[in-house]
């Protein structure tokens, strides 16, 4: 056994927040800002992975100007099940929209922070730069993936190829105990 | 030691922007992102080029991903190699695919064990172009090396490379996809 403890890399059940925008650093070179949602009950899924343990405790989005609209957001493991939602919530326009979870135990893994609007109400998020078909490549190659008919965000859901660039804001606050 | 190594699953779509070589996220030309690429030459017909990363958690490899360029000619090669430089698994020598798209090469399902890799691309043509990132070597070569072989299309096995000696080692967006749906 080694006289050093192992390395341990930034740790988000310890630092609280991970986010979209966390796990897409390099996607695009401008800043996140409120745009138009991709169509009406798509479900946009963006992977991230969790090196330990960790409780959800909280999950959120930001919502562009415009008022009306709900978006739904949760995470998914890597199977496409839903592991806990925030259920339909109404947007805020201008504002960010943070709601307390059940508190929901995950283990290390990939996943996916998914988020489903029931319009096309502005949502914070990112639309990589370039010209088409660049920006949709970028969103392909962090992984991201989208479904239809999924509004409200369904128990389980078969991810599919991207269509639209658009990667939305998705924030979850994970502890570890 | 009583407690199990801990593990970290590969990203969705791993790439020298995102990978990890050894216990830290290394991440090549120093800042070069993925959305900041821009279309360019292959910079040497029938050169590779191979980038090290590091797995530390089991990972089933799908496909391979080419982002071509701007311009299309010749063919292309994406392989990942172990640490021993023997080739594990690639496309093969494949015609290049659609202008400014990631093209999907297919490959037998591949599960890699935890352990250090090289992924390796290569094409026929420096008319052909993907998408890269090429700062002064001294940024790259001290940050995360880049290795070369010349002569290496399609992808050798074993491979020989060296430290690539261009004055602009080139990071390409080749990359391999450990999630089934791209």
């Amino acid at each position: 056994m080694s006289d050093w403890p192992p390395h341990r890399s930034a740790d988000p059940a310890d630092a609280g927040w991970i986010s979209t925008l966390t796990a897409l650093n390099g996607l695009s070179s401008t800043l996140p800002a409120g745009l138009a949602w991709q169509g009406a009950n798509v479900a946009v899924f963006v992977p991230i992975t969790v090196p330990r343990p960790a409780y959800i405790r909280k999950l959120s989005f930001g919502c562009g100007t415009g008022a009306g609209g709900n978006a739904d957001v949760g995470i998914y493991d890597r199977f496409g099940n839903r592991l806990i939602s925030t259920g339909a919530t109404a947007r805020a326009a201008g504002s960010e929209v943070i709601v307390n979870v059940t508190d929901t135990l995950i283990g290390v893994g990939r996943y996916y922070l998914a988020l489903s609007s029931d319009g096309t109400a502005s949502i914070v998020s990112v639309n990589p730069t370039g010209s088409s078909p660049v920006p949709l490549q970028k969103a392909r190659l962090y992984g991201t993936l989208q479904a239809a008919s999924c509004y409200p965000l369904p128990t389980s859901a078969t991810m599919v190829a991207r269509t639209v660039a658009g990667v939305p804001m998705i924030g979850a606050l994970l502890r570890a105990q | 030691m009583d407690f199990p190594t801990q593990r970290q699953p590969p990203p969705a779509i791993l790439t020298p922007f995102n990978a990890t070589v050894g216990n830290y996220r290394n991440t090549y030309s120093t800042g070069a992102v993925i959305g900041g690429l821009s279309s360019g030459a292959w910079p040497v017909t029938n050169k590779a080029y191979y980038y090290p990363f590091t797995l530390h958690d089991w990972a089933i490899a799908y496909q391979l991903l080419f982002w071509v360029g701007a311009a299309v000619d010749g063919n292309v090669d994406v392989g990942i190699y172990d640490s021993q430089l023997n080739k594990i698994v690639s496309a093969g020598s494949t015609a290049m695919g659609t202008a400014n798209t990631v093209q999907e090469l297919n490959i037998t399902d591949t599960e890699l064990p935890p352990g250090d890799y090289f992924l390796a691309g290569a094409c026929s043509s420096s008319s052909g172009t993907t998408f890269s990132s090429a700062p002064a070597d001294e940024v790259v070569q001290s940050s995360a090396p880049v290795y070369e072989q010349a002569s290496a299309f399609p992808l050798p096995s074993p491979a020989t490379p060296v430290p690539c000696t261009d004055a602009n080692p080139p990071t390409v967006a080749i990359g391999i996809q450990f999630v089934p749906t791209f």
